[in-house]
């Protein structure tokens, strides 16, 4: 295995950069480290790209081609330079831009010990096999940016994975076998055909070498359909992850249970509105009429105690007297006698019991409407208290309801319900065509089956022809070469699979409290799953997780490369190992997180360089990495508005290195080099 | 059998107080007809002292009419005799069985009383009737409070 080392970097006019800047990095293997600390928008991520853009003419971030030359240098052209070791051999790659006919040009240089330039043709391939581009995708990346890609698309990575580990060349050998059986079997079919038997067989095997390849043919396609229901699912997925969906859920929590206290108050306010208006007619009346209730009575008991009410006699004593025929006084009451007859004539005015008990009724409103007054006042007080408090309440929830409302409405929540529906769809979807793949293989396995029967009649009837035999004596041999390369390469991946995860795990084991399971699945896509069982993908699961664990992941294939690579035996051909060029590694992680990534990215690498913010670096990291870093930059900003107190500075050592300087004659970005 | 009835000059009044829910507690402000009659004759009894001059409804604006027997059930028909004592002068009124002559005194207060409590919305338009009301009766309670046992509420 060939390990690539990054020597220098020079930049001219290149984006951010106005003027000439160039950085060296360490490439002392024991000073491994190189540590570029600046702050954002200074050009951290504008060098990193600067390297890719130097190697294959193009970054993943900035395609505008216009904004490549910067725009206060007054030049027209831009340029980037990398000095690499490779295979102790010195080499520059230059790439430069002009605006003016929108053209970059690459060329690739030898440097001898005395720096002189020799130029080599075939530039761009050779820097490919040094360092193909979607290998580089492992070696060159903003932190952020691999981890989340590494999740969406693990497919891209396997190729890339086989090739550091590897398996190019013995599979190139398997290919170029194929076809040399191929070319061979052909021959056979033309030289067997004047025997009957053999020409059958051909015949059936030529059958089903189409029936297999129309199989083929259905399987690529089937397996397109797939990639487009995994976009469709990843493009849905992303909607999900990135609309908020969970603090739009958990604001529709609080949001339900304002709208349900305020609706109590509500129901509560109902009932106190109907006591309150109850009032008017269980009170009213009384109010009104109390003055006349107290007047009447009044009148009543006068006028009982004066001549009675209506008379202060009973008709039932009047006809008792009438019956007896004798008066209260115990004279004899004769008919049709003076005193008879005024007995008699008292019989009209005599008060009777249902007018005794009309009076009682009227006489009784009084009580009734008695006290009526204080007691509507009181209650009328305490009822009205009682929904000021409630419309008060009323008032704080619709308050409260407003402000969620208002949070809801600058959160993204748009269509969740129909990305969730695309995404199971095409699961769904995806589902049915890998079914329809396992049925694709099944009918291949017995066509092929078919094929293998009718070759083994071709083996049976050789003898007649020489020639025919040699052709069919290599393609046996060809078998089971191919067979143990096949054999070696699944043995090989079961078994690097195996000291990935297991590398991984122990790295993950020493940087979390908590115990997570990592396993490695199909393309090598690398899975998490916490103690109960739970699948940490993602913003799902914490993205420092996720980035500790892909960094470990990187780290863990490529010590595993060099290790095997060591192995003299091995019939596999490691690619090149590239440094580590890292922006950002940390962002989403902790500080314990951070130290643990440090660790294992030094112990696995033989060159790294990490370009890290202010914010990002601790000083407990320089006893961790102290003793590994060769080489020490800072950005100081010359473009940021901040004089005196307000200048952010880094510390280092107890040494203080401010991040900015006003000065507007300067380039924006000045590269400064801590010793 | 003796009823009694509103005038139908002053439906409006009738179907606003009795008729007409309220939006927020789904109720009118008098549930029963019977209820608003005997508000209204107390209302009608506490302006005037005399119904004397009250012409009687003339049989063609009767309307809402309402039993004596809703009255007797709701145990409101001393409010009746009273009546009929106060403007009798006497308790001869009450020997007529059907205390014809009560129930119209009845009628005729409560006409004095609708006809006050129409001046009230005419006075306080944009006011909420319950409260308009509510503020009439709170009016008089603390007039009818001695200074002594008056009760200054909480608002």
């Amino acid at each position: 295995m060939s390990e690539l080392i990054f020597k220098k970097l020079q930049i001219k006019d290149f984006r951010v950069y106005r003027g000439e800047h160039s950085i060296e990095f360490s490439t002392n293997p024991d000073k491994k480290l190189t540590l570029v600390h600046a702050e954002n928008s200074t050009g951290k991520t504008t060098m990193l790209n600067a390297i890719k853009w130097c190697l294959y003419g193009e970054t993943p971030d900035f395609e505008d081609k216009k904004r490549l030359v910067n725009s206060q240098s007054g030049k027209n052209t831009c340029s980037v330079k990398l000095n690499f070791i490779f295979d102790e051999q010195e080499y520059q790659a230059s790439r430069s831009y002009s605006q003016l006919d929108k053209k970059s040009a690459l060329n690739l240089f030898k440097v001898n010990q005395y720096g002189s330039l020799t130029p080599e043709n075939e530039e761009q391939a050779l820097i490919n096999g040094l360092l193909p581009k979607e290998l580089s995708n492992f070696f060159l990346f903003a932190g952020e940016q691999f981890a989340k890609e590494y999740i969406d698309k693990p497919e891209n990575h396997r190729r890339a994975i086989r090739n550091i580990l590897g398996f190019d060349l013995a599979e190139r050998a398997i290919d170029d076998l194929e076809k040399i059986k191929k070319d061979n079997l052909a021959k056979i079919k033309s030289l067997a055909k004047e025997n009957s038997e053999i020409s059958a067989a051909t015949k059936e095997i030529e059958k089903f070498e189409k029936l297999v390849e129309g199989l083929d043919e259905e399987k690529n396609n089937t397996k397109k359909e797939i990639d487009i229901q995994k976009e469709i699912i990843r493009i849905a997925q992303q909607n999900i992850d990135n609309s908020d969906h969970k603090s739009v859920k958990k604001l529709r929590v609080i949001l339900k249970t304002q709208e349900n206290s305020r609706d109590t108050q509500k129901k509560l306010l109902v009932e106190k509105l109907k006591i309150k208006n109850s009032l008017i007619a269980s009170y009213g009346y009384c109010i009104f009429g109390l003055k006349f209730s107290k007047s009447t009575s009044k009148f009543i008991e006068e006028k009982e105690s004066d001549t009675g009410m209506p008379s202060d006699f009973g008709r039932t004593f009047v006809n008792r007297l009438l019956k007896n025929n004798e008066c209260c006084c115990g004279r004899p009451l004769k008919k049709n006698t003076i005193e008879y007859k005024k007995i008699e004539s008292l019989i009209d005015t005599a008060t009777t019991q249902k007018v005794n008990d009309k009076i009682r009724y009227a006489k009784g409103i009084e009580d009734d409407f008695a006290h009526k007054s204080k007691e509507f006042i009181e209650k009328l007080s305490k009822i009205e208290t009682q929904i000021t408090n409630i419309e008060t309440a009323i008032s704080g929830h619709e308050a409260g309801i407003e402000d969620t409302k208002n949070q809801l409405k600058g959160l993204k929540d748009a269509d969740i319900t129909k990305d969730i529906v695309a995404r199971d769809n095409a699961m769904n979807e995806k589902s049915k065509l890998e079914g329809r793949v396992i049925s694709i293989d099944e009918t291949k396995l017995k066509f092929k089956n078919r094929i293998a029967e009718n070759e083994r009649t071709l083996k049976i009837n050789p003898g007649k022809n020489v020639q025919l035999d040699k052709f069919q004596k290599m393609n046996n041999f060809i078998d089971n070469i191919s067979e143990t390369i096949q054999k070696q390469l699944s043995i090989t991946e079961i078994a690097a699979v195996k000291t990935i995860k297991d590398n991984v795990q122990n790295n993950i084991d020493k940087s979390m409290k908590s115990k997570f399971h990592v396993s490695i699945g199909e393309n090598f896509q690398l899975n998490i799953t916490t103690s109960a069982g739970h699948t940490i993908l993602g913003s799902d699961g914490g993205r420092g997780l996720t980035q500790l664990t892909s960094l470990s992941f990187v780290t863990a294939l490529i010590s595993h490369s060099k290790n095997r690579a060591n192995n003299k035996k091995t019939i596999f051909q490691p690619g090149t190992i590239a440094p580590f060029v890292i922006d950002a590694p940390f962002a989403e992680m902790d500080a314990d997180n951070q130290s643990n990534a440090l660790r294992f990215l030094l112990s696995q690498s033989h060159q790294i360089i990490l370009f890290l913010s202010s914010g990002q670096w601790e000083d407990q990291f320089e006893e961790v990495v102290g003793n590994d870093i060769g080489k020490r930059y800072y950005f100081i900003d010359h473009a940021k508005e901040e004089t005196g107190s307000t200048v952010k500075k880094l510390r280092i050592k107890g040494e203080n290195y401010p991040l900015s300087d006003f000065n507007p004659d300067k380039p924006a970005t000045e590269i400064m080099e801590i010793n | 059998m003796p009823s009694v009835a509103f005038d139908s000059e002053f439906i409006n009044i009738f179907n606003k107080l009795c008729e007409e829910k309220d939006e927020t507690t789904g109720q009118s402000i008098f549930k029963f007809n019977w209820e608003f009659m005997i508000f209204l004759a107390m209302v009608g009894r506490h302006k005037k002292d005399s119904c004397s001059k009250v012409d009687k409804i003339p049989t063609n604006r009767r309307v809402k009419d309402i039993k004596d027997v809703t009255f007797e059930q709701a145990n409101k028909v001393g409010i009746v005799y009273a009546l009929g004592i106060d403007q009798s002068k006497g308790g001869d009124i009450l020997r007529d069985d059907d205390d014809n002559e009560s129930w119209l005194y009845l009628e005729k207060f409560a006409q004095i009383g609708i006809e006050e409590v129409y001046s009230w919305f005419v006075e306080f338009p944009a006011m909420k009737p319950s409260d308009l009301i509510l503020s009439k009766i709170k009016e008089i309670a603390e007039s009818n409070i001695s200074k002594k046992e008056f009760i200054k509420p909480n608002f």
